[in-house]
């Protein structure tokens, strides 16, 4: 065999893609040539070297994000085309609109607005017959519980564009809106034309009554089991704190995060909605929140993928925090745990160490 | 219609697992992505040349197409070709977008760990200083000889090492003969060879460095 036909036929020599007859040709040919094996030998150097390079992965955020899209699509793709239909914004707008007539002419009141509203709400509550804890109720009394709910609604509301200076009340806020979230305030907003509490939260207007429809459904009928539907909704949530977060909202993150987490805490990915969590609270510089979330992961989730990063963190949150002694623990945790990876944290155990030390020389 | 997960096994043929999911099956997409994500990661950052959060947005993009355009895929297609189209388009379509803006996206990965201040560019920490300097030279050398190889060498090289692909596939893929493909296959590694030998890398530094990042 001449050089020039063992140079053309090196890169299929190199991925074993030539006929073992011609391969034993090269083979002879390597073993004679000087030149052309260390050619070769260069070449699967370059390839082993290539090889040797560290794999990427992508963050698991990214994974979880790409197969809810999938998973919903799938689910949009399942449904026949009256439900469909049916679950088109445009067609549910519709059908509000003219839900709202048949009530406003069944009422045949121009009264004001207010007044008007939570008879609605009492109405609405009697015919679904839901109201087992109404049934004790009078009506006067129905209707205060409903305004009530409607007063916690409008506050919660009220609440979220103002609260972006008060990051401390995130977390309340979001059990707040839930909270607002009851029949009657869901008919109310519907009469008033307001967008629903999730909705002025940054919610899209389909996932947003799809979450109303599960709130209310579990507290009408606490028997009702409708778990699809409520893991869907916690992916939801936790999709749009993910947004959120990579818009670098990251008070509108917690306040989502944190609904996500209430109706997923049971999902497998709820220590991962935590793990953002404390990452948006690390993010506004909220160690102390970041901290609470943490401890709550290595407690509930101690086979979190990414429990290193966690310990890590929650040792950074304590360092922050000035509580040394915590800190100390975190990185003797971490030290316990990855042996290997001592020098990670080597130089922050020796400062919090030598803090911890002056603090308690004092 | 209702998903089961009994549909779907990971013995069929992607093309199968593609049909199940137009019919609305979740798990057949679960099993596809699982089954090529990586190949196709990997090919984006070594396309691009970076892991960041521009490599995500990218590999996200390709599966949404997917997902997206599915019901036009056909099963007389080989569901791989297609995919890795997507995925090509989608880095060739990036470097023109970046060559234009000449700046870098502000975008970060979700949970970057800038601010986990558990960077560590050295996987292997048993490594002395000197030699952990010096890995990090070699995959910052490989990374800009790499970035370096013309588009059509670069996607040639990478399609056989991150994707492992034939030359028939690759020829297939981006539209030329097999003995062009082969031919730029030749010329990368050429490239990359000479690349390593100006900087005088030598085998043992890669074989002590085991693992480095690019």
């Amino acid at each position: 065999m001449k050089c020039s036909e063992c140079n053309e036929k090196l890169v299929e020599y190199l991925y074993s893609d030539l006929p073992p007859e011609e391969r034993r040709k090269m083979d002879g040919h390597f073993e004679t040539c000087e030149r052309c094996a260390k050619q070769l030998s260069q070449f699967q150097f370059v390839l082993t070297s290539f090889q040797q390079l560290k794999q990427h992965e992508p963050h698991s955020l990214v994974h979880q994000r790409i197969l809810a899209h999938a998973k919903d699509m799938a689910l949009k793709k399942g449904r026949s085309w009256l439900t469909q239909l049916l679950f088109k914004p445009s067609t549910a707008t519709v059908v509000v609109v003219l839900l709202a007539l048949s009530i406003f002419y069944y009422t045949r009141q121009f009264t004001p607005l207010g007044i008007h509203t939570e008879k609605v709400v009492v109405k609405a509550k009697g015919v679904r017959g839901v109201g087992e804890k109404g049934d004790q109720m009078s009506t006067d009394e129905q209707m205060i519980s409903a305004s009530m709910r409607e007063k916690k609604a409008e506050t919660a509301l009220s609440a979220i564009p103002s609260s972006s200076s008060k990051i401390e009340e995130n977390k309340a806020l979001s059990e707040r809106v839930l909270e607002g979230i009851t029949p009657g305030a869901q008919e109310k907003l519907v009469a008033e034309s307001k967008p629903s509490a999730t909705v002025s939260i940054g919610m899209h207007p389909e996932h947003s009554r799809n979450l109303i429809r599960m709130v209310r459904t579990l507290e009408d009928n606490a028997e009702v089991q409708v778990p699809s539907l409520q893991s869907k909704d916690a992916l939801y949530a936790f999709e749009l704190g993910n947004l959120y977060f990579s818009q670098s909202d990251f008070e509108k993150a917690i306040a989502t995060y944190s609904i996500a987490l209430m109706m997923g805490s049971q999902e497998g990915y709820a220590s991962t909605i935590r793990f953002q969590l404390a990452l948006s609270y690390k993010k506004l510089n909220d160690c102390k929140s970041a901290v609470k979330v943490l401890d709550e992961i290595q407690k509930q989730h101690p086979q979190h993928p990414e429990i290193d990063k966690v310990i890590i963190m929650a040792g950074d949150c304590y360092m922050d925090l000035q509580a040394y002694d915590k800190a100390e623990i975190n990185y003797t945790n971490f030290i316990h745990k990855y042996p290997d990876r001592k020098s990670q944290v080597a130089d922050k155990l020796e400062i919090v160490r030598k803090f911890h030390r002056v603090n308690l020389s004092y | 219609m209702i998903t089961d997960q009994k549909n779907v096994s990971n013995e069929q043929s992607d093309e199968e697992l593609m049909q199940l999911y137009q019919r609305g099956d979740e798990y057949a997409f679960e099993t596809l992505y699982w089954r090529h994500q990586y190949g196709i990661f990997n090919f984006i950052c070594h396309f691009i040349g970076g892991s960041g959060g521009q490599a995500e947005e990218l590999l996200q993009d390709v599966f949404l197409k997917v997902v997206k355009s599915g019901k036009r895929y056909k099963p007389t297609a080989k569901f791989t070709t297609w995919l890795y189209q997507i995925a090509r388009n989608g880095c060739i379509d990036h470097l023109r977008k970046m060559k234009h803006r000449k700046t870098t996206s502000l975008s970060e990965p979700i949970g970057s760990e800038e601010e986990m201040v558990v960077e560590s560019t050295i996987a292997n920490s048993n490594l002395s200083p000197e030699k952990a300097t010096r890995i990090s030279e070699i995959t910052e050398i490989l990374k800009k000889a790499i970035n370096a190889l013309p588009e059509e060498q670069r996607e040639v090289f990478l399609m056989r090492e991150d994707l492992d692909l034939s030359f028939a596939e690759i020829a297939e893929l981006i539209g030329c003969p097999i003995n062009t493909a082969k031919s730029r296959m030749r010329y990368a590694l050429e490239h990359l060879r000479k690349t390593i030998e100006l900087e005088g890398i030598t085998q043992s530094e890669v074989i002590e460095g085991e693992v480095f990042r690019m």
